[in-house]
């Protein structure tokens, strides 16, 4: 309404409207904010240390929402060894599962292809080529080597805390929770496997100084 | 994500602001609902297959009853 079509009606000429007079309080009308949905945030908090031994405050989250609107945040968190634990949470309690354990999971990728998979080309970067072997190196010690061995192994950890059917197999088990509890947001493993690899263009912000 | 790890701990990009609205969204009244629904429904399921489950081991679910 313009200032005079306000006035007429008893409202102030600048009247921005959203609250309003209750019984004599004034209520206003406040919407609740939410991280922005799949959508990779970058964060440093030094909070995230006090998440166990090896922890830095560097990570990085995502909030992914279901087709149904619910959603799941997930984190992704570097360790001082330069590997990554992704942590989720399932009803009120934090979970974290090696990064490497869910790569395998999803596709039963090969290391090459998933050297490959995050180095897109960048041989040169040696900082990003050491923490890529660091991380397929340290993950030999699980001696799994199929995507299904994987998918059993976080099936029969899990199986408890998921509450699934008795008649679940671990690999059911280990299957609904990727599905589910991982980037929810995307249905596909492969796509799921690509996207923890890497963020569509343009992730880069550039640093302010 | 990994990448973009990486590329935050090796000081290539920096950290987002989450406080900023470029990175936030609004929690729209029906989705909050829906949040609450499935929850409940899934509760009431799961009393519902716990019960089921409790009858039949004490042998009072008949599931050949021709009825």
């Amino acid at each position: 309404m313009s200032s005079a079509e306000l006035v007429a009606r008893h409202e102030e000429a600048e009247e921005f409207g959203g609250y309003f007079i209750v019984n004599g309080n004034e209520r206003l009308i406040r919407y609740l904010i939410l991280p922005r949905r799949n959508q990779v945030i970058a964060l440093s908090r030094p909070s995230f240390t006090n998440r166990g031994p090896s922890y830095t405050p560097s990570a990085v989250q995502i909030r992914c929402v279901r087709p149904d609107q619910t959603s799941v945040t997930n984190t992704l968190h570097y360790l001082t060894n330069g590997s990554a634990m992704l942590r989720f949470s399932w009803r009120k309690q934090e979970y974290v599962i090696p990064i490497m354990l869910i790569l395998k999971a999803l596709t039963g990728a090969s290391d090459k292809e998933i050297f490959e998979g995050i180095m897109m080309d960048d041989y040169d970067n040696t900082f990003l080529t050491d923490r890529v072997e660091l991380l397929l190196r340290s993950y030999k010690m699980y001696n799994l080597y199929t995507g299904e061995q994987c998918l059993e192994y976080l099936g029969d950890k899990f199986r408890v805390v998921l509450g699934r059917p008795e008649d679940w197999n671990h690999g059911n088990v280990g299957h609904w929770l990727v599905r589910k509890l991982i980037l929810a947001h995307i249905e596909s493993p492969r796509e799921k496997f690509k996207m923890i690899m890497c963020v569509p263009l343009p992730y880069r912000n550039i640093p302010s100084n | 994500m990994l990448r973009k790890l990486y590329a935050l701990v090796s000081k290539e990009c920096c950290v987002d602001n989450p406080d900023s609205p470029q990175n936030q969204e609004v929690l729209l009244p029906g989705s909050l609902y829906g949040m609450i629904i499935k929850e409940r429904l899934e509760e009431a399921l799961n009393q519902i297959r716990s019960q089921i489950a409790t009858d039949v081991q004490k042998g009072q679910a008949d599931f050949l009853d021709s009825r």
